[in-house]
């Protein structure tokens, strides 16, 4: 057997991020996703509409209905996966770091600390602007890929978070490389408010 | 010594080297154009293909020369800058502070080793890659320069090496010709394989009209040709595994040639190459990722190969293949004297965590269950084959996706402790993948809704070098060790780049 002797950490008497208690997005978020699925299906079902009008004879009438029924089942699974993967999304700021949860099919929990956050964004679209939210994403040097977006925040709430962080990030700086210049950073943050 | 405040040219024989480069240029460039001419060399002539053609060759060279003659460098003394100007018609001016060079590098290629001449490329703080270069300079200068550009630097890393007094006694290794040879012979089978399968339908198909055509007589000769046929089959593959491993190692035996390892104050050189010699200099504290591999092979004869990947600033995969830096040829003694210069000690194997038996069970559902399955469903249909000859595919196919499943999961393991993650994988060539928990960037656990009520789960590290992933083992455990991660990615004041 491998050597037990060396012990290290005692995880126990961490804080577990599995217990936190996640906040939920804005239900009116929600909202949105819904009016995104809608425009989506709406594009599918119209494109299908006018492959059928342009060329009629491909499918028997048997073939369209059952064209239908699958275009209309594959529409409510998506319209209900989106709402159930809605309801399992869950965010936290802790003192030193985030934790998001996401996915239904997999479930994900992405923890990033504050010190290895390279810049924030804060973004918000068309409909986001419309019910006063926003999302906010954090980029670190890991890749596309460990970079987490958090979507569904009331716009002040976001913009608080963002402040918290380039605050977190900065002081961070300060002490490990005095070096290293912020102007990046706050330059971001022009650039995205 | 040699005076650089005054602007200079490039050595003049460089001017092959500029010609050599701007003729690549043009051949990649013109490509098409060129294969249609050779194509319709009786159509148009040859006469006026070989004139097109010396044509070209001179508009080259006077474009090799007046890049040589607008070239010229040298260092500003007020502003301490070293500038750079050229461009025939559009001129460039690229200064750098001295202050701001990193790292000064000599290298040569093939072109350069026939010329005798040297390419100096220059790193600067500012600028990702290296954009400053000089492609044409004597040795002499080459390292003047060098040594003048390095020298506003030089109080700096004095200090530093006043600090590591015991090891600036410089260490040089030195990976031997032998060693390459058995890593040439043993490794990069997979790469081949591809080139197999190429080479094998190549034949196949070449070699099936024949066979067809003989398909009359093979009822007349009965198994005479038939055996003749399996030799023929057995001498071919016994020649193509040859063929590729004299190719691997011709490879390896030209890259690597006479591959040293050279350490410096702070940071190590690699030096390495037969026809390009390439020098690459490596930063310990940059390295995020390390991966070791074996095969069986291997640890008999006692060589392995070390991989390292430095921090990318882009997030493209391309990108961080280019910063991944590869050794091959190490002895195992060789390769702990890279880990301890590295990490300044031996990554330890802490404590060790299993997949699973889930992870074997779902690999050989998705790699032996699902393939089977469609194929046996193709072959109702289309009956390509005899059933004899498809039931003994199927078993072979089988069979070795066990095999190779199995090793996989036996060898899948972490190995945690205070400094190091290491995680075990492979079924043929086990790599040992190194990072240091202060160098992850975030942490991303994952769970499939149908692993929930069994603990099982998965967890993927993310560090600027490339990610780390650990899948289907004991969730609660992944929890953990990821709480115990993050503490100490939070509490590290150690600066992971």
């Amino acid at each position: 057997m491998e050597n037990f002797s060396n012990q290290p950490i005692n995880t126990n008497e961490l804080p577990q991020f599995q217990e936190v208690s996640l906040l939920k997005p804005q239900s009116k978020y929600l909202t949105i996703i819904l009016i995104n699925l809608s425009l989506v299906s709406v594009a599918l079902i119209g494109g299908i509409l006018l492959f059928l009008y342009m060329k009629p004879d491909v499918f028997s009438q048997r073939g369209e209905a059952v064209l239908g029924m699958l275009v209309a089942v594959f529409v409510i699974f998506l319209f209900a996966i989106y709402s159930l993967e809605f309801s399992k999304r869950g965010y936290c700021f802790r003192e030193k770091d985030v934790i998001y949860k996401e996915g239904f099919i997999s479930q994900t929990t992405t923890l990033v600390p504050f010190n290895r956050v390279q810049h924030v964004a804060l973004h918000q679209g068309l409909f986001s602007r419309y019910f006063g939210l926003a999302s906010l994403e954090l980029f670190t040097a890991g890749g596309s890929s460990s970079d987490l977006k958090i979507t569904g925040l009331l716009l002040t709430d976001a913009q608080n978070f963002k402040e918290l962080i380039i605050q977190k990030i900065s002081t961070a700086e300060s002490i490990t490389e005095p070096e290293q210049p912020t102007e990046i950073l706050t330059e971001n943050i022009e650039n995205n408010d | 010594m040699t005076n650089f405040t005054t602007p200079q040219r490039q050595s003049l024989v460089g001017i092959v080297v500029l010609f050599a480069n701007s003729l690549r240029k043009f051949i990649s460039a013109f490509f098409p154009i060129l294969i249609l001419w050779v194509y319709k060399i009786n159509e148009i002539g040859t006469a006026k293909v070989v004139l097109g053609l010396v044509f070209s060759l001179l508009v080259l060279g006077i474009i090799a020369y007046l890049n040589y003659w607008f070239f010229t460098f040298y260092i500003d003394e007020t502003t301490q800058e070293f500038v750079i100007e050229k461009g025939v018609f559009n001129k460039t001016k690229i200064t750098i502070q001295l202050s701001k060079i990193q790292q000064v590098t000599i290298n040569q290629n093939i072109i350069h080793k026939i010329v005798g001449v040297h390419k100096l490329e220059i790193d600067s703080a500012g600028s990702d890659k290296k954009e400053v270069s000089i492609s044409a300079i004597s040795h002499a200068l080459a390292v003047a320069l060098k040594e003048k550009l390095t020298q506003g630097n030089f109080s700096e890393t004095e200090i530093y090496s006043e600090n590591t007094l015991k090891t600036t006694e410089k260490n040089i290794l030195k990976i031997r010709f032998l060693s390459l040879l058995k890593i040439g012979i043993t490794a990069n089978y997979m790469r081949s394989f591809a080139l197999i399968l190429l080479f094998v339908s190549w034949l196949v198909d070449t070699f099936s009209k024949i066979i067809d055509s003989e398909k009359i007589d093979e009822t007349v000769e009965g198994y005479v040709s038939k055996l003749n046929v399996i030799q023929a089959g057995i001498m071919v593959f016994v020649g193509l595994i040859l063929v590729i491993i004299l190719i691997n190692v011709i490879h390896t035996l030209v890259t690597y040639f006479n591959l040293t390892i050279e350490r410096n104050k702070q940071s190590f050189q690699l030096k390495f190459g037969l026809l390009n010699t390439k020098n690459i200099l490596v930063n310990p504290e940059k390295i995020q990722r390390l991966v070791v591999s074996q095969n069986y092979f291997q640890k008999k004869l006692d060589v392995l190969s070390v991989r390292i990947f430095q921090a990318s600033s882009s997030a493209q995969a391309a990108e961080r293949e280019k910063n991944k830096t590869e050794i091959p040829g190490c002895s195992e003694t060789e390769k702990n004297l890279i880990l301890q210069l590295i990490y300044n000690q031996l990554p330890e194997k802490g404590i060790v965590f299993y997949p699973n038996i889930r992870k074997l069970i779902l690999s050989l559902v998705f790699f032996m269950v699902l393939p089977m399955v469609v194929f046996t469903v193709f072959y109702k249909q289309t009956n390509f084959m005899s059933l004899s000859n498809y039931g003994l595919l199927v078993v072979l196919y089988g069979c070795l996706v066990l095999v190779l499943q199995w090793f996989s999961y036996k060898n899948y393991r972490l190995f945690v402790n205070n400094n190091h993650i290491i995680k075990q994988s492979g079924a043929w060539d086990i790599d040992l993948e190194i990072i240091e928990p202060y160098k992850i960037q975030a942490i991303k656990t994952s769970q499939f809704f149908w692993q929930k009520s069994y603990d099982v789960g998965s967890v993927v590290l993310y560090t600027a070098g490339g990610s780390l992933k650990f899948s289907t083992t004991n969730f609660t455990n992944i929890k953990n060790l990821s709480n115990a991660w993050l503490y100490q990615i939070e509490t590290s004041s150690k600066n992971w780049m």
